[in-house]
């Protein structure tokens, strides 16, 4: 009886596990994380915490939603990607006790492909079926006027795309709680809805300089040789050029949009990545249970990013959390420089540009509150791949 | 009974012929494989005896074509494995012979397994690979397989991690692995090395059982001669990159040709005898990248170190006595008539050798 209990708690430690028992040591870990999840859960929710579109309110004795009519194409996809990606995370978590280990792999290979296909054909439905439509009327004049009663505003009833010049450049105050800006815009919405902006961009360029970095750095560290020595070569060009002026140029080539800003940081980030795979291959290559990988006649592909790319992918990890504060920042400093998104998009960077105000007076507000957000979400990023260094890092851990 | 090494082809399986390999470092050009030439017949178990960095191992590795490509690469010879070159074979053609014809095992357990993978994981890729079956299937072969390594409660270790494991039920794993695609030889590359006395003892009980059994055959490579005179069949000398001396096991025991082998024999403790100290073979393997001229043994030799010829023409390895082959000037019926007589013309008269 007890065996079988056993049989179902006692699978194994994976590696994955004990780093992450390490990583949750941390105190400093853990509130960075925490910290990161919350900024995770205002992108998504952005539209309920800010915005002037009531949640509830009657008008003429009728009950409407105003706020759910007004989402976007956007919002939805934000919201069903959320819910999925949550989903496959549970999912791998029951895996791990439902789920016959010797099933495993094509269980969670099954999972993956049906959740893949459910987000991106609802991704596809949703913008096609959503048209656009644009509901400019102002209900806040309409509860003042009393024409309509009952509303329920979200917390920052204000809109980042609605302008006031009637209140533009305030400070600070019991209704607009971080000011406004230029032209009028509720500084807390702006910063709310930015957040969704740096998190993509951090995510989306790491992931597609991530991706490049591992598939060179792999090829060069395992085959080595003349391969290693033409490629690195090339590596070193790119690393030669100072990125940031090569994006401020090709950005100026192509539209301002937040795709082009991801894959201009993706494809000229990746050079640290490929270096670290690269070292890393150099290390496996020559391991014992690579050799008796090959000894058993298992392909090059098994070989590369089965057997090698797991245990040598923690450096691109660490490196992908400090990556993803680095394209943040880019993102922000293009867009104070203007050549990031363009407004009314908001963005963290293209706020703090406002700082210096239109008739020259210092706004501090508008340079603190974004300036404070890009500091501390860059600070959680590096703290948490500090701490996932430290937590990977075999001298730290016990000899198993 | 004395099995001829060179000679017996209606059952050989693997034929390595005139092999060299070449390592090309910063210091130089090493010559890590000269000229090496053996056969291993079916369902035997030849073992390749000889000290740290005398080139068995690379030889072995060479046969699957693993060995580090660059620095490494086969110069010459042919691996013959049921009559087809590998030497020359193709990159698919080898992956197919891997692990599912020629299997290894390697000499470290510790680090020969993923540490990422369950070894069932492990053991099913290689499964999968080579056989036709697939997901359920794979997986009770696996455990089937941890079963006759005699893994107790194999489905319970299936799921665990290399980390999980002592060594001897690693270096277990590691033979249920190889052994999971039915190969017809495998090679063992100091499978005990790594381990305590005890586990040694049944490790290779385990695999001699197992060759019975599936009919294998096993090159193990090795420089306990403790292990090969309880394993081998026949057996390979190897000394600085060449064979010194090859024989039947019971022949190399009782009646080393070349003096290498005779010294090795001599530095082993013996049970019984009361003796001071262990004899040893005085000096070291010489720098591959600066071998000696002449005869490789010479300088560490007790016969060969003063004598011209030893210094300046190196002796091929040539059949002696049937079955046997040494290479060595001082092996009885080594020279031919006219070597010895020109040797005496030469240099005078021939050393006396006693014993």
């Amino acid at each position: 009886m007890s065996k079988t209990i056993k049989q179902h708690t006692d699978w194994g430690v994976s590696y994955g596990e004990m780093v992450s028992r390490e990583f949750f040591k941390n105190r400093l870990n853990v509130v960075s994380l925490v910290f990161i999840i919350f900024l995770f859960a205002i992108a998504v929710f952005a539209p309920f915490i800010a915005n002037d579109k009531p949640l509830v309110i009657r008008i003429d004795g009728e009950l409407t939603f105003p706020l759910l009519r007004n989402l976007n194409a956007v919002d939805y996809s934000v919201f069903l990607a959320a819910i999925v990606g949550l989903f496959q995370i549970w999912l791998i978590r029951r895996n791990k006790k439902r789920v016959n280990p010797t099933r495993r792999g094509e269980v969670l290979s099954r999972q993956i492909m049906i959740n893949a296909f459910v987000l991106v054909a609802g991704i596809v439905f949703i913008f096609v079926s959503l048209d656009k439509r644009l509901d400019a009327t102002n209900y806040k004049r309409m509860v003042e006027s009393k024409k309509a009663t009952g509303a329920v505003f979200p917390l920052v009833p204000f809109g980042f795309e609605r302008t006031d010049l009637a209140v533009r450049e305030q400070g600070p105050s019991a209704e607009h709680w971080l000011g406004t800006d230029d032209v009028g815009a509720d500084v807390l919405c702006r910063l709310i809805h930015g957040s969704r902006i740096s998190l993509s961009v951090g995510f989306v360029a790491v992931g597609i300089s991530s991706v490049i970095g591992v598939f060179i750095g792999a090829i060069l560290g395992y085959f080595g040789g003349k391969v290693d020595f033409i490629g690195m070569r090339f590596v070193e060009i790119m690393m030669a050029i100072p990125t940031f002026f090569l994006i401020i140029t090709i950005v100026a080539f192509f539209p301002r949009s937040l795709l082009n800003i991801m894959i201009i940081i993706g494809v000229t980030k990746w050079t640290g990545d490929a270096r670290f795979i690269r070292a890393e291959f150099f290390r496996l290559r020559g391991q014992d249970f690579v050799q008796a990988a090959r000894a058993l006649g298992l392909p090059l592909r098994s070989l590369l990013f089965r057997h090698m790319l797991p245990n040598g992918i923690a450096p691109v990890l660490v490196n992908a959390t400090f990556g993803i504060a680095g394209a943040i920042f880019i993102e922000a400093a293009l867009s104070f420089l203007g050549f990031g998104v363009a407004p009314p998009t908001p963005s963290w960077g293209q706020m703090l540009s406002l700082g210096v105000g239109t008739t020259g007076r210092f706004l501090w507000w508008l340079s603190l509150f974004p300036g404070l957000a890009i500091f501390l979400t860059v600070t959680a990023y590096n703290l948490v791949g500090e701490g996932l260094r430290d937590a990977i890092d075999p001298r730290l851990r016990k000899a198993a | 009974m004395a099995e001829t090494i060179l000679m017996n082809d209606n059952d050989v399986l693997l034929s390595i012929r005139d092999l060299s390999v070449t390592f090309h470092t910063d210091e130089g050009l090493v010559r890590a494989v000269n000229g090496v030439s053996y056969d291993v017949c079916a369902g035997k178990t030849l073992a390749v005896v000889g000290e740290s960095g005398c080139g068995k191992s690379v030889t072995a590795l060479s046969v699957l074509r693993l060995i580090p490509d660059p620095p490494g690469k086969i110069a010459g010879g042919e691996i013959l494995f049921r009559g087809t070159d590998l030497v020359t074979a193709d990159e698919k053609y080898m992956q197919s012979i891997r692990g599912n014809e020629i299997a290894m095992i390697f000499q470290e357990p510790m680090t020969s397994l993923n540490p990422v993978y369950t070894v069932g994981d492990q053991i099913v890729e290689a499964i999968e690979q080579h056989q036709d079956k697939k997901g359920p299937a794979a997986w009770s072969h696996a455990v089937e397989m941890l079963k006759q390594v005699g893994i107790a409660d194999p489905e319970q270790r299936v799921m665990e991690y290399p980390h999980q494991m002592s060594g001897g039920m690693r270096q277990r794993v590691i033979i249920a692995m190889s052994l999971s695609c039915d190969p017809s030889l495998i090679i063992a590359d100091e499978p005990t090395t790594a381990l305590d006395v005890t586990i040694q003892a049944q490790i290779l009980e385990l695999l001699r059982d197992l060759q019975k059994k599936n009919n294998m055959s096993v090159v193990l490579i090795t420089h306990d001669l403790g292990v090969v005179a309880e394993n081998a069949d026949d057996v390979v000398v190897m000394y600085a990159s060449r064979i010194v001396e090859t024989g039947d096991v019971a022949g190399i025991f009782d009646d080393p040709l070349h003096p290498y082998t005779q010294g090795l024999l001599r530095s082993l403790p013996r049970v019984g005898s009361v003796q001071e100290r262990l004899e040893v073979i005085g000096g070291t393997v010489p720098d591959p990248l600066a071998f000696p001229d002449g005869c490789k043994f010479h300088p560490r030799c007790p016969i060969g170190s003063d004598e011209p010829r030893c210094m300046t023409v190196e002796p091929e390895l040539r059949e002696v006595k049937p079955g046997r082959c040494s290479a060595c000037w001082y092996t009885p019926g080594y020279e031919t008539k006219e070597e010895f007589e020109l040797y005496e013309t030469k240099y005078g008269k021939h050393k006396e050798i006693s014993g």
